[in-house]
């Protein structure tokens, strides 16, 4: 054998692809026709996303002016300065309409336009899809939620709607709306939550799960407060005990902390000195843990409405300083991992840090039944 | 405690012989394979693998199974170890590949995908000796909707 350069076999040539991030991907589908096809196939794109290594997580901010702009995590741990924001495209560009952002699974964000247009969007590839029509009037209140399906390999939208019947002995009924990627339609299922009530507006995504704070009706008309979960595989729903921290409260924040579903709560009277808690839900056992305490709450609260109707994220950065990252909607703010004090907070004039989602290569538009 | 230490005597294409002990030759899947099945009488021949190749295999193998190294001194030993010519590059991920080291695949493939990351395509045609079998049209095509990507 010489020194001329060995022609690699194709698995070889996937295996370097698959280590590469979406935006060299992207140029390189003009390679070659093989090239192309190998990178657009959903196969790639899944393989591609499961590999650890590329996930580039960005923080996406909702500017005043209904526009996005996205940075990438890692300079917010790193550089003491104001991060670097990157301008993105949404799928519609009308200014004086307010956008929610329902969540982000696998680089795919849902994009709410006054619950009139919804949008499935991935803003690394800048595609997106507007979804199908969502009939629904005379509801009082919705709740949301965006997620994927990784039985069906599917992506879904939850709507859940809040409707008011009866004359002199209101009660509550529920409408679920449940969005497929796959079939590109909404299914509506009727008296699903029997008495609950979901507490956050933005159901969390953690592990095919949507979770909401929730209360239920204990039949002797109290409510107490719990956790109501829909998987988004089998579309069944189920409830978690909050866990059990002290005599007062608690009060308490849903979130996730790196990939498991986890609470932070206070469970002390005196809010400004009082620790705060973070709870990891373990695996298939319904059981909490306390994974650490964080120092210096009162910082955290400012951003904590109660009841807790928003939800936070925790991340850690890949090549660990000490540092974590714990990302509530509106704020950023970097703690010191061994001191558990806040370092400092990441905010950016004119704009709200409003979810972190995942570099990918999933194209909105290419996955069907 | 140890029994006798087990040697393997490995025949690379170019008629290079290397003798190495057996507990490092089993890193390669595929040598593993062969004395776990027995089939290993006295010499193994590498078809796919020169002498070239094999000294930076063993020597990655042996700094691999050294005792008491720390992580920090293995994270020096294959940054260095990943700095050479990409001809050779090339040759180390088709004799990984050929003797199944997932290790050193996995650590090399990820070298060539730093290295071509910030290539353009035609770069990466000459790169993997890739014939572009576009129209002007078609590559137009694609640039134009991935037009983001190339600015």
């Amino acid at each position: 054998m010489s020194d001329s350069v060995s022609v690699l076999p194709h698995e070889i040539i996937v295996q370097i692809l698959l280590r590469l991030p979406p935006k060299s991907l992207l140029e390189f589908m003009c390679v070659s026709k093989s090239w192309h096809q190998l990178i657009s196939s959903p196969n790639f794109v899944n393989t591609h996303l499961k590999l650890t290594v590329n996930h580039t997580h960005r923080v996406i901010f909702s500017g005043r002016n209904r526009n996005f702009k996205s940075c990438s995590v890692p300079p917010v741990f790193y550089n003491e300065q104001l991060v670097e924001l990157f301008d993105v495209d949404s799928p519609v560009d009308i200014p004086f309409i307010s956008a929610w952002i329902v969540g982000s699974a696998n680089g795919l964000i849902c994009l709410c336009y006054q619950d009139d247009k919804k949008f499935l969007w991935n803003p690394t590839i800048s595609k997106s899809r507007e979804l199908p029509k969502l009939e629904a009037t005379g509801y009082f209140d919705c709740r949301r939620g965006f997620g994927y399906d990784e039985l069906h390999d599917d992506y879904k939208v939850v709507f859940v709607h809040f409707y008011y019947v009866g004359g002199n002995n209101t009660s509550l009924r529920t409408v679920v709306n449940i969005y497929s990627l796959r079939n590109d339609s909404w299914r509506t299922l009727h008296d699903q939550l029997q008495d609950t009530f979901l507490i956050n507006s933005l159901g969390k995504f953690v592990n095919g799960k949507l979770y909401w704070n929730s209360t239920i009706g204990t039949g002797n008309g109290g409510r107490n407060l719990c956790i109501t979960s829909l998987d988004l595989a089998d579309e069944t729903w189920g409830t978690l005990e909050l866990p059990n921290c002290g005599k007062v409260g608690p009060n308490y924040m849903m979130g996730v902390v790196g990939s498991d579903l986890s609470l932070i709560c206070d469970c002390h009277l005196d809010s400004t000195t009082s620790d705060l808690w973070i709870m990891k839900h373990c695996g298939v056992n319904v059981s909490w843990t306390k994974l650490f305490t964080i120092n210096c709450a009162r910082y955290a609260w400012l951003y904590m409405p109660c009841p807790p109707t928003t939800t936070f994220s925790i991340q850690f950065p890949q090549q660990n300083n000490g540092e974590l990252f714990l990302f509530l909607r509106s704020a950023i703010m970097i703690y010191d991992c061994s001191t558990r004090q806040l370092k400092r907070t990441v905010a950016v004039e004119g704009y709200n840090a409003t979810e972190i989602y995942v570099e990918s290569l999933v194209n909105p538009l290419t996955i069907s039944g | 405690m140890s029994s006798s230490t087990k040697f393997l005597t490995l025949k690379t294409c170019d008629d290079k012989k290397f003798v190495l002990d057996e507990a490092i030759a089993v890193r390669s899947q595929t040598i593993k394979n062969m004395v776990e099945d027995d089939c290993v009488s006295n010499v193994i021949p590498l078809p796919n693998v020169n002498s070239k190749t094999m000294t930076k295999v063993i020597e990655y193998w042996k700094k691999h199974s050294e005792e008491g190294v720390s992580k920090d001194v293995l994270m020096d030993f294959d940054k260095a170890f990943v700095k050479v010519h990409h001809s050779i590059l090339h040759a180390l991920i088709l004799a990984a590949n050929f003797l199944n080291d997932k290790e050193i695949l996995d650590m090399m493939c990820q070298e060539v995908a730093d290295r071509i990351k910030g290539k353009t395509p035609e770069e990466i045609r000459k790169e993997f000796d890739i014939k572009n079998d576009f129209t002007p049209e078609e590559e137009e095509e694609i640039r134009k909707e991935n037009a983001w990507a190339f600015e």
